[in-house]
């Protein structure tokens, strides 16, 4: 691969950006400011998805202003020294950089993922930098939620929306022309659907399909949207944002992870985001359906039903959202790792249970469900029929303080 | 299988040892002992719901027809413990190889919860059946004859027994009190018949644990038994989701399923008992009650316990809420 075409392509002013008309004036009024002195927010916090153009947004404008650029990434450690180097030297007469208006932007990327967070020293050093009064300052992140308040009180917040289809389709059009490459309008709009409003992943996927060739086609796009993998997080966070049955459908074609894991991270997370108790239980009944197809599935060997189990597990619980949202982090299913914690109890009881049911004529879950309990009482009350019972059934000590303890 | 009985557990030191002790039966009885005493016997299926008596009844069987090596000549498997077909398959080939100890000329397999094999699974039992039938005589016990393939019944002779009444519970109860030189007050007999459903073995098993506690057994120890016994979880777990608790009823329902393992059809009984005493309107214990019924179904066809319980909390949650905004 030559030159990245997200690099080739990047917008040179900040006008040229795409889809964000609304986020591009307010930057701009924003640096007209510091024309005339210190505006009263100093920073900036861009905020939004990834690939919708914050970054690129950020570059062009110290074009366009003439400002030195210095950019840094929050949550790397070498960056974290030069954050407070930056800050330090800050007060020092003139700039070691070139320029005539003397003015450095700096620019801070992923930063609702700051390095040293655990002591909120990393916080305090952005603060120091914002402090700054020679330094416009531009923050960017994904979740504004993840940056503590006081920063976000000296920013100006920004919102990047995710480009919408047909821009996105606009921007590949162009390429393509560029790149004398001739497009299926049709592999242009599945390439911009999948990519769910994220900018630079359809340039960077049509690259990946298209570079070298004469034709794009719609069918090299088929088979290439199965191979692009997304994590479970973004397919999450995306799924009970999804505006449409179709958008949230397409979300697990990128996901490799077999339908029962999915179904039981869906389980884990829904009462976590989900405010409204009427959305929390139409996606319950959602995923229950899902549940049920994927049963058929399997007892039939009926591979067809996987789609269903699909549709109900994520078309079903998108859907099922009217109400609010909670901003959660999204967590592994919990009962991986109870199984895990409670290996042992579990073990003693399974010996103690299988023990019953061989020396009274009955299953393990019957010994589990109607005589354990029992048992449990005769063995807190009565220590002389409980020892006769332990011996009688090899109960080893293990097994004794399990019943005592029930 | 152990070839001793337990005897400090009262389910098993009073298990009656013939068919005519057994008790609320007695048209199914009569009809057994018919075959004991011929010493023909055909293969069975014995529907009924728990602690009614069927497996009693087989090892009755067993020891009129063998004698004193009865032991030796039933071979006693649990459909639900045993992993597979397969293994019931090896088993019974290794069993019904050797001949049997008494001069009846056939073994016993008894095989309980067979209605916990797949529709798959019976087919295979059916022709496992079929391979020994000269030397193995076959009693599948289960809860619903329906559940059981239609080659498998046809084989067999279905004995229906009935959930025990009050005065066959009240019989027993009092059989074993007198035998322990126990005090059972009626109240405490009423007690525990109206807690045990129907399930004689649920029944003695609260009896002994009442007694330890206390050797005059009234109502009072009766429930104070079955309270510390039985855990007040469902309820709590029900309580937490119409209080809009969702994520603590929901680890109240994961540690049931886990720690205590719980089965899902369990939990959802305890549900269904629940219900009636909640206070909620009465219409909506009703429109509840089908929900239960539904969820139940769709467990019974292999659904997964964890997400189809939640769907009924998340609905419990949904009721909750309403009511405390209208």
């Amino acid at each position: 691969m030559s030159e990245l075409w997200v690099d080739k392509y990047q917008p040179q002013e900040i006008g040229a950006l795409v889809g964000q008309s609304q986020a591009v004036r307010e930057i701009l009024n924003w640096a007209e400011s510091w024309r005339k002195g210190r505006p009263s927010k100093p920073a900036l916090l861009l905020y939004g998805p990834a690939g919708t153009g914050k970054t690129a947004a950020a570059q062009a404008l110290a074009r366009q202003m003439g400002w030195d650029l210095v950019e840094m990434n929050a949550s790397d450690k070498r960056s974290f020294d030069v954050i407070k180097n930056v800050a330090g030297t800050a007060a020092a007469a003139g700039t070691i950089f070139s320029g005539t208006t003397g003015k450095r932007l700096v620019v801070l990327d992923e930063v609702d993922n700051v390095y040293g967070v655990q002591d909120r020293g990393g916080y305090r050093a952005i603060e120091e930098l914002i402090e700054d009064p020679r330094n416009p300052v531009v923050l960017i992140a994904n979740d504004q939620y993840e940056i503590p308040w006081q920063i976000r009180a000296s920013c100006l917040m920004i919102n990047f929306r995710r480009v919408q289809q047909d821009a996105i389709v606009g921007v590949l059009q162009k390429i393509c022309r560029a790149e004398k490459i001739e497009a299926e309008p049709m592999a242009l709009k599945v390439i911009a659907e999948t990519s769910n409003g994220d900018l630079r992943s359809a340039i960077n996927d049509m690259q990946a399909l298209a570079e070298g060739k004469k034709r794009l086609a719609m069918k090299d796009v088929v088979l290439y949207k199965r191979d692009r993998e997304s994590n479970i997080f973004d397919v999450l966070s995306q799924l009970v944002r999804a505006a449409t049955a179709k958008q949230a459908r397409e979300l697990l074609w990128s996901l490799d992870m077999p339908p029962e894991d999915v179904l039981a991270w869906i389980d884990e997370n829904l009462p976590k985001v989900l405010v409204d108790p009427a959305d929390l239980a139409e996606a319950y009944e959602a995923i229950a359906r899902a549940d049920i197809f994927l049963g058929r599935t399997k007892r039939r060997q009926a591979y067809g039903m996987w789609r269903y189990a699909s549709d109900m597990m994520t078309a079903g619980v998108a859907m099922s959202r009217k109400g609010e949202l909670k901003y959660v982090r999204f967590q592994l299913p919990s009962t991986i790792m109870k199984m895990s914690r409670t290996r042992a109890a579990r073990a003693t009881r399974d010996s103690v249970a299988k023990k019953i049911a061989e020396r009274c004529h009955t299953s393990s879950h019957v010994a589990r469900k109607d005589f354990l309990p029992y048992l449990g009482v005769i063995f807190r009350y009565d220590k002389k029929t409980a020892q006769q019972i332990a011996l009688e059934l090899d109960f080893s000590e293990a097994e004794v303080n399990y019943l005592a303890k029930r | 299988m152990s070839l001793v009985e337990a005897e400090e557990i009262w389910v098993e030191k009073y298990r009656p040892k013939k068919l005519s002790d057994i008790v609320g039966q007695d048209e199914v009885v009569s009809r057994l002992q018919n075959f004991v005493d011929k010493k023909s016997l055909p293969h069975l299926l014995f529907a009924g719901p728990p602690g009614s008596g069927k497996t009693t009844a087989a090892l009755c069987i067993a020891r009129e027809l063998f004698g004193g090596e009865w032991r030796h000549d039933i071979l006693e498997l649990n459909a639900s413990d045993e992993r597979g077909i397969d293994t019931i398959r090896t088993k019974v080939k290794d069993y019904a190889r050797t001949r049997p100890i008494s001069d009846v000329p056939y073994k016993i397999v008894y095989l309980d919860e067979s209605d916990a094999l797949t529709s798959d699974a019976q087919n295979a039992l059916r022709r496992t059946m079929e391979m020994y039938t000269n030397t193995a005589r076959f009693i599948l016990a289960c809860n619903y004859s329906s559940r059981i393939i239609e080659p498998i019944q046809s084989r067999c002779s279905i004995f229906r027994f009935r959930r025990l009444v009050d005065k066959d519970m009240a019989t027993m109860l009092k059989r074993i009190a007198r035998a322990e030189k126990l005090t059972l007050e009626e109240d405490a007999v009423k007690a525990i018949i109206y807690m045990s459903e129907g399930d004689m073995r649920r029944a003695i098993n609260v009896l002994q644990a009442a007694a330890t506690v206390k050797r005059k057994v009234d109502m009072k120890s009766v429930y104070d038994v079955s309270a510390s016994a039985r855990s007040e979880d469902v309820r709590e777990m029900l309580e937490a989701a119409l209080a809009g608790k969702f994520e603590d009823a929901r680890s109240k329902l994961i540690s049931m399923l886990i720690d205590q393992g719980l089965s899902g059809e369990d939990i959802l009984q305890q549900v269904h008992r629940e219900i009636l005493g909640l206070e909620i309107p009465e219409p909506t214990k009703v429109k509840l009650m089908d929900k239960v019924g539904e969820v139940d179904f769709r467990l019974t066809e292999g659904a997964n316990e964890r997400i189809q319980l939640e769907a009924l909390l998340a609905h419990f949650s949904l009721l909750g809420d309403r009511m405390r905004t209208t």
